[in-house]
């Protein structure tokens, strides 16, 4: 069976990023200098599936979501074709085909349009929280008095399943576009040894990648090497990744353990894990962005839209987090923390609805990923000679 | 084959043994480690500095500079050497230089003998040092046994006329006549069509600056047309040669044109014609009359008939009885010219019918013809073929070139064009840079073995053609792609190919128009290389004499080549080799006289005995002869040597049963001495080998 080439396919991952990768001359370059690419699968084999149009071979493939974007490829292509920024675009363009609604691929490729839409969706949820105001009490700040607890609760628990729902949709076709790819005799985990148990490849994508950043850490940038490790690239995501599960678990031992909006002293176990946890989150997100805006290294030179809705999200979130800890704890009540309870949120809904459909999807689909490379044991596998005829 | 006589005693080359007593100067260079870094040259200096008649032995650093010459200048003059042995770089390369240095003591010029220890050792013997010293000391031993041999010779100097033919009138031959006309030669220029221009003339624009064609190629037309120097004879072919360097009497044939002059009216005149033929200016794609210009603005201005198509029918001189005469015949007249210039230029490889589809689909063209489609396509709207909007184009690189016996069909003299004809990459992105510039919306597809832009600003048209969008596919040559009939039925047709890029997948570019990027064969001259007696190479074009060294010159003194004759070229390297073969002409010709090497045979006519076998065995006709003299009252034959057409081959001297003949500067005395040096047991070489 053959492929019937498609030119359509790489001018529309341009939209999503892939800035010059029309100049890619197929040398390979950035699979050999790559620090990851354990079967030469990337980054040249998904730009050639862009180039001939394989659409279904580009977004089958995990090994879009194996690549943490150190830069080094997009160093040392000799015809400054960014094939880093091309892996990074490529990912969004399978995001967008993973999700159904349409609304990812509408945000990656219009940058308005994904502005536009997350300053509505924080409105309508600040217009939909003050709806259940409660009236406000300026002797003292009673924030929870203002907002039953339980209305954010509940709308939290119901949009958490629209997008659980919403995410399963997406889980289900990129499984099944991976599946697809098999067709091409270039699918690695067709050629592998027998898969691994299914315990062990999980074990091993939480413990050592999710966990671990061990691929991250190895990917490690020549600028990174100069660095502090608190300074690193994976040292950074880390924290924002642990902020993040500290938050969510002391979000959930409040829900769990707390009488509803009862005051705790900063030493209270969950509210001193949620604080930490903060802590780590504006560090990650404030370098990040610091990073982004200075343009010193290769991986952030290009900034996508995409990538800094989520940062500006998430730090927004910690940021307005931390100012409402810091107006429950003041004397006398600092009375301006009832908009921002609204706004943060507001914003902490935005994020949620935010996860199947932007780069935050990340978290489900780079773990997913790694998890089918487990099962297809792909280390194992001897290089696939390059040019070898199918026949 | 008449049986040898004994060998005699004494050899009789002996007898000609000069008269005074050998004193060799022998020079051993460095090259600036190239042979010392290998060679112990101090080492060899000093054997050899003690062999019998050797009165100085020296080394230098370079002793092709001045310093190194001066020396050798003043040991000739202080010493009173009267033989030099220099062992340096290859003779090819300073062989003259020294020939100059020792001519400037006041030295015979052939008192000195060249032996190459760097190609010949250095170069080839450098992880045995030991051993490549040795290998010098021997050979450079050798080289003063031959010395204490070498006679005086002069050069052979013959009358040269200041004349020069140049065969063909493409932008090679043009370009050539041009340059020798401004040296203040007089040029015959010959072109067999009856127009000037050539292959360039169908060209729309040219790499690498995107210059356009005509105007350019109009503008060198003008300046040969009108030079006084230059006489132009269109229409006409060489029919025979005789003669050498600086005097070949070339017997030219035109044919009659047919029309005079600029005709008035001769458009009324090609439209009454009947006669309708497929149009070679257009590569067939469109047809035109018996009676025709080339195209519009053509030179010269002046239509011509057809004769190969003309059915004499007369309708044309019906319309102009005054210009057109349909008399094809005209009469046959001789030149003498010092120098020719082959500018035959090549002929476009034609695909074998079936070839990707070639001559089976019409929608299969060679790139020639797809840049004559371009050039007579409007810029508004879709680009038509074939009654179909163009929406999708397929170029398929390296058709009739790099081509690999047993996959590709051979050409009807049973060899493969395995060579690269070099033009046709850039060619081709050139082409498709246009068609995206004036058709952006059409799909370019690009399949190629190999991607050789190699010249001064040719890459950039591979990078803009992959800015752009042109999708690039690789094939293997044992695997090219096949042009079939789109099954679909969205496309006319469609390319499969097994890529190369895609891990040997086997891909299906959907193709409105697919392109054969064909290379160059040499134009048809058979008829001119048995006239001329030059030598083809294994790919048929005509071959010179070093490839490196004497890049322009044939085996023939005084026939030099020019542009796409001589092997595939484009326009700038075909211009850089015709005004190469100019300034060659030049040189020969320019003094009026032709000095040639004197190694050529010479008949000791005390030995011969006018067997003839020497005659029998020459390969160069007129090189050697027999001629009737009178000795002793007796009529007798002679061998005798035109020394002009003589090439030195040597073969008349294994030829002659009497050994009366030798070739100047190499003696069979020289070579005897030479074998019998390597083979001596030198006591300080016997050391060097232990």
């Amino acid at each position: 069976m053959s492929t019937r080439v498609d030119t359509s396919l790489l001018s529309e991952i341009k939209q999503y990023g892939a800035i010059d990768i029309e100049a890619c001359f197929n040398c390979g370059n950035c699979t050999a200098v790559c620090p990851l690419t354990g079967d030469a699968s990337f980054p040249r084999r998904m730009i050639r599936y862009a180039q001939i149009g394989a659409k279904d071979a580009l977004i089958g493939s995990k090994e879009l979501w194996l690549c943490y974007y150190c830069g080094e490829c997009s160093k040392t292509c000799p015809r400054q074709a960014e094939p880093g920024e091309f892996m990074a675009a490529a990912r969004r363009y399978a995001l967008a085909e993973y999700d159904f609604t349409g609304i990812a691929k509408a945000m990656f490729t219009i940058p308005w349009f994904n502005v536009l839409l997350n300053l509505l969706l924080v409105s309508f949820f600040a217009v939909f929280l003050l709806a259940f105001n409660q009236g406000t009490a300026f002797d003292k700040l009673a924030l929870w008095e203002f907002l039953p607890e339980v209305v954010v609760q509940i709308s939290g628990i119901v949009l958490f399943a629209i997008v659980a729902l919403a995410m399963m949709v997406g889980i289900a076709r990129m499984t099944r576009s991976i599946a697809n790819a098999a067709h091409l005799p270039i699918s690695a985990s067709a050629r592998g040894e027998r898969g691994q148990a299914w315990c062990k490849a999980a074990w091993l994508t939480v413990w050592q990648q999710v966990l671990g950043h061990k691929d991250y850490r190895e990917d490690e940038c020549e600028e990174d090497r100069s660095k502090p490790w608190f300074l690193r690239k994976w040292f950074r995501h880390a924290t924002i990744m642990f902020g993040f599960i500290g938050l969510f678990g002391a979000t959930a031992l409040d829900f769990l353990f707390k009488p509803l909006g009862a005051w705790v002293p900063l030493y209270y176990p969950a509210r001193l894990l949620g604080t930490l946890s903060g802590v780590l989150l504006m560090y990650g997100t404030t370098l990040a962005m610091m990073i982004r805006f200075r343009k010193q290294d290769r991986y952030a030179a290009q900034s996508h839209v995409s990538d800094w809705l989520l940062l500006v999200l998430i730090w927004s979130v910690g940021f307005s987090g931390f100012l409402l800890e810091i107006a429950a704890y003041s004397r006398p009540p600092a009375t301006w923390a009832y908009p921002l309870l609204i706004l943060h949120v507001a914003l902490v809904m935005d994020l949620l609805v935010m996860l199947p459909l932007s780069k935050f999807a990340h978290i489900v689909y780079r773990p997913l990923a790694i998890y089918h490379q487990k099962r297809g044991n792909v280390e194992s596998i001897e290089t696939i000679p390059m040019g070898a005829a199918s026949t | 084959m008449p049986e040898k006589k004994p060998k005699p005693e004494t050899p009789a080359t002996f007898a000609r043994l000069p008269k005074e007593a050998p004193r060799l100067g022998v020079y051993i260079c460095y090259c600036g480690g190239n042979i010392s870094d290998v060679v112990d040259c101090e080492r060899v200096a000093k054997v050899l500095g003690e062999q019998p008649d050797v009165i100085v032995a020296r080394t230098n650093m370079s002793m092709c500079s001045d310093a190194g010459q001066a020396m050798i200048e003043e040991d000739i003059r202080e010493h009173k050497l009267n033989r030099v042995v220099i062992g340096a770089c290859s003779p090819f390369l300073h062989e003259q230089t020294f020939r100059g240095t020792v001519s400037r003591a006041g030295l015979n010029p052939y008192y000195y003998h060249h032996v190459g220890i760097r190609e010949q050792d250095s170069w080839v013997t450098h992880d045995d040092p030991e051993g490549a010293t040795a290998k010098a000391i021997r050979l450079m031993n050798a080289g003063l046994a031959k010395a204490r041999h070498l006679e005086p010779l002069e050069p052979i100097r013959l009358e040269a006329k200041k004349h020069a033919l140049v065969i063909g009138g493409g932008v090679a031959g043009l370009r050539a006549a041009l340059d020798i006309a401004e040296r203040g030669l007089k040029v015959t220029l010959i072109e067999k069509t009856p127009f000037l221009g050539g292959h360039m003339a169908q060209l729309e624009s040219v790499f690498p600056t995107d210059e356009e064609a005509r105007p350019a190629l109009h503008e060198l037309i003008e300046k040969v047309v009108h030079h006084p120097k230059v006489t132009i004879y269109t229409s006409t072919v060489i029919v025979a040669t005789k003669g050498c360097v600086g005097d070949f009497q070339v017997q030219l044939r035109p044919v009659a044109r047919g029309v005079r002059g600029v005709a008035p009216g001769i458009q009324a005149a090609i439209e009454a014609c009947p006669v309708e033929v497929p149009d070679e200016f257009n590569y067939g794609l469109t047809r035109r009359k018996a009676i025709y210009f080339r195209y519009p603005g053509c030179h010269p201005p002046t239509a011509a008939i057809d004769w190969e198509h003309c059915t004499l029918c007369g309708e044309c001189a019906k319309v102009n009885p005054k210009d057109i005469r349909l008399e094809r015949e005209m009469t046959t007249f001789q030149i003498t010219v010092g120098a020719i210039v082959i500018a035959t230029g090549f002929q476009p490889y034609e695909p074998r019918p079936g070839e990707y589809g070639y001559g089976e689909y019409p929608e299969v063209v060679t790139l020639p013809q797809f840049i004559r489609i371009m050039a007579m396509a409007e810029d508004a709207g879709e680009l038509m073929w074939n009654g179909h909007p163009v929406r999708q184009v397929a170029m398929i690189h390296c058709v009739g070139s790099r081509q690999v016996p047993g996959v590709h069909e051979p050409q009807p003299d049973g060899k493969v064009n395995d060579y690269c004809s070099r033009v046709c990459c850039t060619a081709t992105l050139q082409a498709t840079a246009d068609l995206r510039r004036r058709f952006p919306q059409i799909r370019i597809f690009d399949l190629y073995e190999d991607i050789r832009t190699y010249g001064r600003g040719h890459e950039e048209y591979y990078r803009q053609a992959s800015l752009s969008g042109v999708r690039f596919l690789r094939f293997h040559t044992e695997q090219g792609p096949v042009v079939i009939a789109d099954p679909t039925g969205e496309h006319p047709l469609v390319v499969k190919v097994n890529d190369y890029l895609t891990w040997g997948e086997e891909l299906e570019v959907p193709a409105d128009l697919v392109v054969l990027a064909v290379g160059m064969m040499p134009g048809p001259i058979e008829d001119l290389i048995d006239v001329l007696k030059l030598s083809p190479g294994n790919d048929r074009f005509l071959l010179e004499v070093h490839p490196k060294l004497r890049p322009v010159e044939t085996a023939v003194t005084g026939i030099v080549l020019a542009g796409t004759a001589q092997s595939p070229m484009n326009i700038q390297e075909s211009c850089a080799a015709a005004e190469a073969a100019a300034s060659k002409v030049a040189g020969l010709l320019s003094q009026g006289l032709v000095e040639l090497e004197p190694f050529v045979a010479h008949v000791d006519l005390g030995r011969c005995t006018g067997t003839g076998a020497c005659v029998d065995a020459c390969q160069y006709e007129g090189a050697i002869q027999l001629e009737t003299r009178v000795i002793d009252g007796k009529e007798v034959q002679r061998a005798v040597i035109s020394p002009a057409i003589c090439v030195g081959c040597g073969v008349c001297v294994s030829a002659c049963p009497n050994r009366a003949i030798d070739v100047q500067g190499w003696t069979l005395a020289q070579y005897e001495a030479m074998v019998a040096a390597i083979a001596a047991e030198i006591p300080a070489l016997v050391e060097v080998e232990a």
